[in-house]
């Protein structure tokens, strides 16, 4: 069930009722509901796997509950990396076995070694790397007495299935879910309409700015070697523009969905193509994926705490380990390796926290070397999102090279030109130009219209939101949607 | 909370009602799908020849123009399947019908509708019919089987610029449209020039497997004819010379063995108008269907020929 589907349309409202009316206000009976419903949507995708986040919500209640009991250091450890070990081990069987099967296979061949590994055939069940840290962060948590283990497991089994975050975040911590699920929710007016805003907002993202620019991405990555220079740098910008609305737009859905329920989960997008260098981009992009990372792996490895080298290695290992998080490609490594590279120097000369605020504050424009700034980041991001992109790394290597070949051959600069004019025409850029517009004047907020409510006047806004809906509206009907691209994480 | 519903009520109202207007108008419009199931409602009685078919007869047999009450139930992207399930949905109603005019085109025995073709749906809502099973939500919106189709469809209703279609009570499309042949000024060399280039995706598909698929559809509907007593004419419409010109000959040879299976069955008959020398470039609107002009002479040829196979 997509967030952007009619099914989803008539399941949020059926729920929300529920949750709100049948319930009395009883919170076990909220979040029975919750988790009912949770489930009923994760079974819509595919209710073989549902088996499967059961299995895992089961693995770490109970080894929680071992962890808070255990009498020893020795036995508290025995349950803990049991829960790692079955975590892991689930992600790497069915995310990452075929691509260590199949690399070892290349590299013996490379030595002449021919061998036939046995490869998986199944399908990644949906959210995987999404629940597995949920889960992972939980028992972390208790093995370090940060928390302790939760007993109600209707409680535990909402934190990590609530269906808004279940498939793609954001990835949510027991510290912060947990009590929220814990306590009685109270209807809050103001904030249910900011939900439906963000909802708004995240859908248009999604279906207005993320499927169209999908379309021109998509056929310049799948048929790269036909275009010019020019084409694929715009190929190139379609995908950034691409992914950066599809997940921020889902976050919208999923963190204005939570919302609805009395429930605020963690944000995951801060305007992040507003960012004057890597060290802030990444401050602001996939925030809780970053966050995660750096609580449970970068901190745990040394962090800043051992001189520059310690702080560069650990910051290669959680960049590499992030790009692999999102797939089990080589272009996902070097697209980790990249943004290593990218953060390098602000670590070497201690400049990686110079810009912790937002940029331009208070004012209508950047000034010019903010600008600069900015444009250098979004170039450098750019570059990265091709390896993403690419579907190996032959792709990305060619695709690089005819790009910037042919930006030096000034003749193919006329069939862009062409390009633009016949295939991409005027509404998509100007529908980004004004989508960055807004967001460049929403920077300061949780999402780019939060403070439309305060901002505008009732009549106007009713009237935006009525455009808004018309479009989305119209671009839902054109055929173009496609799945969210973090679904296959 | 009432707050809150009251408010999202306020909102979603004029969006439900933009909706369902949306719907109504779509379904209500004088599409030619809306026109034909309507005319056949009205005259289940006194119609006389079924024509069915793809858009070559659609736009190449005009009832209006027959001498006896006809309905022209050929549709764009229309295949035999299709062709079979409106024949037998129908016919039992139909006490008049004596002729059922059935499209052999180079293309027909070949291509066959899967189960997402977008006019689906359609032919459910209009015609009740199901060739594959249709969707709970495409059950109750025709909108929502093809929204890009329709919005395009509003789009061009609303702008001044576009030119309508003009249906007859028999929902035929009275005026033309720009085609190639106008685009390039009817000129043939043109035409000629051009025409690998825009005919290369043109009914390409080769099918053994569809070919005998169809064939049984088609005789389904032959041997229903023949016991009881309907004439069957099956007919290959006008084609532009670039057109017969690009054809593949191992379907042509599939298709004309069907053709000669059937000649010693009685009352069968076969009128290849495929290249016909009395259409030229005026009467076509491109390579592959007929214009205002031309499907109003195929229409009375056909029309002479009806009278005189009595």
């Amino acid at each position: 069930m997509l967030f952007n589907s009619l099914s989803f349309t008539l399941f949020l409202p059926i729920v929300f009722l529920l949750y709100w009316f049948a319930t009395k206000g009883n919170s076990k009976a909220q979040n029975i509901l919750l988790l009912v419903a949770s489930y009923f949507f994760y079974a819509c995708w595919d209710y073989r796997f549902l088996f499967l986040l059961i299995f895992s919500t089961l693995l770490d209640y109970f080894t929680g509950l071992k962890m808070d009991e255990s009498s020893t250091k020795k036995i508290r450890r025995f349950w803990f990396w049991l829960s790692v070990s079955i975590n892991l081990g689930f992600l790497a069987v069915f995310k990452y076995y075929n691509f260590f099967a199949e690399s070892f296979a290349n590299a013996l061949s490379f030595v002449g070694i021919q061998t036939n590994f046995w490869t998986l055939q199944v399908i990644l069940p949906v959210g995987i790397s999404f629940y597995t840290f949920h889960g992972l962060s939980y028992v972390i948590d208790i093995y370090h007495g940060k928390i302790k283990a939760e007993r109600n497991f209707i409680d535990y089994a909402v934190f990590v299935s609530f269906f808004p975050l279940l498939v793609a975040g954001p990835i949510e911590r027991a510290t912060h879910l947990l009590p929220q699920i814990q306590r009685k929710r109270v209807f809050d007016f103001s904030n249910a309409v900011d939900g439906l805003r963000q909802i708004l907002w995240g859908l248009f993202k999604k279906i207005v700015i993320a499927d169209s620019c999908a379309q021109f991405a998509n056929l310049i990555f799948n048929d790269s070697g036909s275009y010019s220079g020019g084409i694929l740098l715009l190929g190139a910008l379609f995908f950034t523009f691409q992914i950066y609305c599809d997940f921020s737009g889902y976050s919208d859905i999923a963190l204005g969905t939570a919302r609805l329920f009395g429930i605020e989960l963690l944000r995951n997008f801060s305007f992040p193509y507003f960012s004057r260098d890597i060290a802030e981009f990444w401050r602001r992009w996939h925030i809780s994926l970053s966050t995660w990372f750096r609580d449970y792996l970068y901190i745990p490895l040394g962090g800043s705490k051992g001189g520059t080298w310690m702080k560069v290695r650990n910051t290669f290992i959680i960049f590499i380990v992030s790009g692999f998080w999102h797939g089990a490609n080589w272009t996902f490594i070097m697209w980790g390796l990249l943004n290593a590279l990218y953060i390098l120097p602000s670590i070497l000369f201690n400049t990686n926290r110079n810009n912790l605020d937002i940029v331009a504050q208070g004012k209508y424009l950047p000034t010019g070397k903010e600008l600069l700034q900015m444009t250098i980041t979004f170039s450098v991001t750019v570059f990265a999102w091709i390896f993403f992109r690419a579907e190996n790394m032959r792709h990305a290597w060619d695709y690089l090279k005819s790009m910037f070949s042919g930006l030096l051959n000034i003749p193919n600069y006329t069939t862009t030109a062409i390009f633009i004019k016949t295939e991409i025409g005027i509404i998509l850029p100007l529908l980004i130009a004004v989508f960055m517009i807004i967001e460049w004047l929403g920077r300061e907020q949780q999402y780019a219209i939060q403070n439309w409510d305060i901002k505008i006047i009732k009549p106007i806004r009713w009237a935006i939101y009525y455009i808004l809906v018309l479009i989305i509206f119209y671009y839902a009907g054109s055929g173009k949607e496609q799945e969210f691209i973090y679904f296959q994480f | 909370m009432k707050r809150f519903l009251f408010s999202f009520i306020k909102f979603i109202f004029p969006v439900i009602v933009l909706i369902c207007g949306i719907e109504m108008y779509v379904l209500y419009y004088p599409s030619t799908f809306n026109k034909k199931a309507k005319y056949l409602k009205q005259h289940t009685d006194s119609i006389k020849t079924i024509i069915l078919g793809s858009s070559h007869n659609q736009n190449a047999l005009n009832p209006e123009f027959l001498n006896s009450q006809a309905i022209n139930l050929a549709n764009a992207g229309q295949d035999i399947q299709i062709d079979a399930a409106l024949f037998f949905k129908n016919i039992g109603k139909l006490t008049s019908v004596n002729k059922v005019i059935l499209e052999i085109d180079y293309h027909s025995l070949e291509e066959k509708n899967g189960p997402d073709y977008f006019r689906i749906p359609w032919y459910y809502r209009f015609y009740d019919i199901e060739i594959y099973p249709v969707s709970f939500l495409n059950r109750f919106s025709v909108y929502a089987s093809s929204p890009s189709f329709f919005n395009q469809l509003i789009l061009d209703e609303i702008n001044p610029k576009k030119i309508r279609y003009k249906l007859n009570q028999f929902g035929f499309i009275m005026n033309d449209f720009p085609g190639v042949m106008e685009d390039l000024k009817y000129d043939s060399l043109k035409l000629a020039e051009t025409a690998m280039e825009r005919l290369k995706d043109k009914h390409v598909l080769q099918s053994v497997d569809n070919c005998n698929y169809n064939k049984s559809k088609l005789n389904t509907i032959i041997d229903y004819c023949i016991k009881n007593n309907i004439e069957v004419i099956l007919i290959s419409t006008p084609m532009y010379s670039t057109y017969i010109n690009h054809q593949i000959t191992a379907k042509n040879i599939r298709r004309m063995n069907y053709i000669d299976s059937l000649k010693n069955l009685s009352n069968i008959y076969y009128y290849n108008f495929e290249n016909s020398n009395k259409f030229g470039v005026h009467d076509f609107k491109n390579d592959d269907h007929l214009n205002s002009i031309g499907s109003k002479k195929f229409t009375l040829i056909i029309d002479s020929l009806l009278n005189s196979a009595k």
